[in-house]
């Protein structure tokens, strides 16, 4: 009986040590699998462009202040000593750049001296050797990152760029003896034991260090016996697979440190930013003593909630240091003397959210979303958050602004409200600067620039007299007397916005005062056929049909490309890509993808100038001169646009510089009562003023094949000394006229011959 | 002074007189040195994008057209009236074998900087060197 039951007894221990072993051998090739492949889930980060300053330039105070917040730079009332600290004057600001590390653009962070006058940036200057700075690149702004469902935020480091001192302290905190047990330590457990006992109170935990990994890494958090068991496994197998300094290493990039609103902070790498912003290398020992201090309760012994608690529990770790015998009486005395100094940060809602999906739109299609949420890439963009705000701001108040001045306007449910839009690029280079996609991307997501189809009303008009240059110019006279259409059989009646006694006008006069009835005449002359061939060009998406309200605006589009096609003129006749997207790299570093400016040239110089031209004059005199007394006082080129029913309000301004174009409306198409120079003007107006660095006073230069004549204002044609008024004008060379004008006396045989053989351009000043 | 010593001396001052000219007309030796930049640095906006050329013609000169294409857009967007800056985009564009944008790019110097012979001559063998790349 005896020998039965030793044989089973024997049997079950056997069979328990088997299923031992399997479990073993299963739990190590799991542990293998998952430190072999990716240890962690980086996420990649949106920047923005870098920011350009040069003395002289022109500023915007405010926008700046909050750039250098969203830079992270933080006020300190001394001169400032360290990376990332500033201080600020009425007439000079003092900063410690950062490092800048940018695709192609790197520069270590030194102290510099800006000094304004009025908006003015009036000198740039090293403050630590007081050399002139002739310009100075801000570092990009971190806008969004992409997360993966565990919203971890971490910095991988290196065991070799973890200085000793942190490891001491994490180690004196954690497991003092983690490079004596293979483990799990017994000895640590009896001690932690005793202790409990004796105080009545949990106050040490025996966990090794690889314990606590094993737990985080792999297990569930619950207190169970199992969890316990399987914990002390893993420790064990982990212990036997790893060296002492990869388990170390893992753990330092593993640990939970702190929260950021929803975003944890996971590894000392990231912690050492987080709360002292900088790299963790250049920690100094009470930094170190801190951030091992709150491993224990990060929330509860964080600096940003108690700074009297995580100094107490900073210089419990630091005895413990010294107890051990890693730091000397000098240094503990010195460190517990040291105050608690972190470096706050702010915790910002959604930056620039519809340039953010816009742009996710074009990643996506480049990188799926398990890569974008977990390999660290580092995304480089050309949005400039100052333009960003001050679009968002103008927007804002610019709706608010008309629902105050019309009740009708007022709706009560959010997605019912009035709408508006706004996009910012740079002409010359594409690059897109600001999408204002809505009023409120919490209540709708919906990117007005990228997703929605409207009319643009008079905005379209400019394509048509560009089409028609060719074979009129400025001068050409034009019919704005009322006709009939007959279109499928039915009648069709166009009207100017407003009656006019002119019966005929010039081309010039017509797009700037907008005559619908001039423009429908012009479209007639030229063929619809010849303005849509004209528009495909321009690469609108919307198929367009040969009416004649075609010349209208009476067709949809996308305001993206309105704006985008709007940059031909204001770009010497080059269709530029609208760039959002500039450089991907990887979490080394390495450049994955790189994407430039790209032009295509859609029509001449001299057209687009001659374009270019009649859009100032609706800024100087037509619809768009209201824009003089909103502070506007440069020249600019622009075209407004109201449709049917004040369906759609539209301004679409630029400069060699920089363009904007601005839509208000509703969405369900209600009427806004209003027009484009009435909605949409004074929000572009507010934008304008609002990026001062964007502001050159400069016009284009007349290019090859413009010429200047004088005109008579009556016919257009050549004057002469009987025409009573006469202007000058410009024209393709091509398109000068010869003809002396018939309706006043004519001329001599001499000036007629004279005027013949006369064959050169010629420049004349602006 | 004697008459034959004044003549002399009058010879040769005529001489010196008839040389001046012909040194002034003397063509300066070729340099590889790029012609003077035509923009004038009257405004802070115009120096802070000559600071951004220089440094897109200093990578292009280390063969980094990537690196100098992101100086020079950046120029650009300072002063998009530098025939300079599209020159070198263009430059930029042929070094990285893409004749498209490198005709486009040196079309547009050439409408910018159309009143300076030097620049003229340059755009007019870059279009050369373009016109190579696109047999």
């Amino acid at each position: 009986m005896f020998k039965k039951l030793l044989k089973l007894t024997v049997l079950i221990f056997i069979l328990i040590c088997a299923g031992l072993i399997l479990y073993s051998w299963y739990l190590s090739v799991k542990v293998e699998k998952r430190f072999a492949g990716r240890r962690w889930s980086i996420p990649s980060t949106v920047f923005s462009d870098i920011t350009i300053l040069y003395p002289g330039q022109r500023i915007n105070r405010s926008l700046f202040n909050k750039k250098l917040n969203s830079l992270g730079y933080r006020e300190v009332s001394h001169n400032p000593r360290k990376k990332g600290e500033k201080k600020t004057a009425s007439t000079k600001v003092t900063i410690y750049l950062h490092d800048l590390k940018a695709p192609s653009l790197t520069r270590k962070g030194f102290p510099v001296k800006i000094r304004f006058l009025q908006n003015k940036i009036e000198a740039i200057n090293r403050a630590d050797t007081g050399k002139s700075v002739p310009i100075l690149e801000l570092e990009p702004e971190e806008i969004m990152q992409f997360f993966g469902p565990e919203r971890e935020k971490r910095h991988l480091v290196s065991i070799h760029q973890v200085p000793e001192d942190l490891i001491h302290a994490v180690l004196a905190a954690e497991d003092g003896r983690f490079y004596k047990h293979h483990g799990i330590d017994p000895r640590g457990i009896l001690r932690a034991l005793y202790t409990n006992l004796r105080h009545g109170a949990i106050l040490q935990g025996g966990s090794t260090l690889t314990q606590q990994l094993a737990k985080n890494y792999f297990l569930t958090p619950e207190r169970t016996i199992s969890r316990k068991i399987n914990e002390a496994i893993l420790s064990v197998i982990i212990e036997a697979i790893y060296e002492k300094d990869e388990i170390l290493e893992i753990y330092l990039n593993e640990i939970y440190l702190g929260q950021k609103g929803s975003i944890s902070i996971n590894g000392v790498g990231e912690a050492s930013f987080f709360y002292f912003d900088k790299p963790v290398s250049t920690l100094s020992l009470p930094e170190a003593a801190t951030i091992a201090g709150l491993i224990k309760g990060p929330n509860y012994y964080s600096p940003y909630v108690g700074k009297s608690r995580c100094k107490e529990r900073r210089n419990m770790v630091l005895h413990a240091m010294h107890r051990k015998g890693w730091i000397n009486n000098d240094k503990l005395k010195a460190a517990l003397s040291a105050k608690v100094e972190s470096a706050g940060f702010n915790l910002q809602g959604k930056k620039a959210p519809y340039f953010i999906d816009y742009l996710y739109r074009q990643l996506e299609k480049l990188y799926p979303p398990e890569v974008l949420n977990s390999l660290g890439l580092s995304i480089y963009t050309t949005l400039d958050t100052q333009v960003q705000a001050a679009a968002e701001k103008a927007l804002k108040e610019g709706l608010s602004r008309l629902e105050r001045s019309n009740p009708a306007l007022r709706r009560k449910k959010g997605e019912e409200k009035l709408q508006g839009a706004i996009i910012v690029m740079q002409p010359k280079t594409g690059y897109i600067l600001a999408v204002v996609g809505g009023r409120n991307y919490t209540v709708s997501q919906f990117n007005r620039i990228t997703q929605s189809r409207r009319q643009p009303g008079s905005a379209f008009k400019p394509f048509v007299y560009l089409t028609a240059l060719n074979d009129f110019t400025p001068a050409s006279r034009l019919s704005n007397e009322p006709i009939t259409y007959m279109i499928d059989g039915k009648p069709w009646e166009p009207q100017n916005f407003a009656p006019s006694d002119e019966l005929v006008v010039s081309m010039r006069l017509a797009l700037t005062k907008s005559f619908n009835l001039a423009t429908v005449d012009l479209a007639r002359k030229v063929g619809l056929d010849k303005i849509i061939k004209t528009t495909d060009r321009f690469l609108f998406s919307t198929p367009l049909k040969p009416y004649p309200s075609l010349a209208l605006g009476a067709f949809e589009v996308i305001p993206l490309e309105l704006a985008r096609a709007y940059c031909v003129f204001a770009a010497d006749g080059m269709l530029p890509y609208p760039l959002s997207l500039k450089d991907v790299t990887d979490e080394n570093g390495k450049l994955l993808k790189q994407k430039h400016m790209n032009i295509e040239r859609l029509t001449s110089p001299a057209k687009a100038f001659i374009i270019s031209s009649m859009l100032r004059s609706v800024v100087s005199e037509g619809t768009a001169r209201s824009l003089i007394g909103r502070g506007i006082s440069w020249p600019v080129a622009g075209k407004t646009g109201t449709t049917n029913n004040f369906r759609d309000a539209w301004f679409v301004g630029y400069t060699p510089d920089i363009l904007a174009l601005v839509w208000v409306g509703f969405d369900n198409q209600d009427s806004i009562f209003t027009t484009g120079s009435t909605a949409a003007l004074p929000i572009w107006a507010d934008l304008m003023n609002s990026v001062p660095q964007y502001v050159s006073e400069n016009w284009y230069k007349i290019p090859p094949g413009v010429v200047k004549e004088t005109v008579c204002s009556e016919s257009g044609l050549l004057a002469h000394k009987g025409c009573p008024e006469s202007m000058e004008e410009i024209f393709l060379k091509e398109n000068v006229p010869t003809v002396f004008c018939p309706i006043h006396n004519k001329p001599g045989l001499f000036r007629k011959i004279f005027k013949f053989m006369r064959k050169d351009d010629y420049d004349t000043k602006n | 002074m004697t008459m034959t010593l004044k003549i002399k001396w009058l010879k040769i001052l005529l001489a010196v007189a008839l040389c001046l000219p012909a040194v002034g007309c003397m063509k300066p030796a070729l340099t590889p040195e790029p012609p003077p930049s035509p923009e004038s640095p009257s405004t802070p906006r115009v120096l802070a994008s000559l600071q951004l050329t220089e440094q897109g013609k200093s990578l292009l000169n280390k063969g980094k057209p990537d690196a100098a294409i992101r100086a020079l857009e950046r120029a650009i967007n300072l002063n998009p009236g530098s025939g300079e800056n599209f020159y070198y985009l263009s430059q930029a564009w042929l070094m990285k074998e893409e004749a498209k944008q490198a005709k486009e790019f040196n079309n547009l110097a050439e409408i910018y900087l159309n009143e300076y012979p030097e620049w003229t001559v340059r755009i007019a063998r870059q279009k050369d060197r373009i016109q190579e790349l696109e047999k």
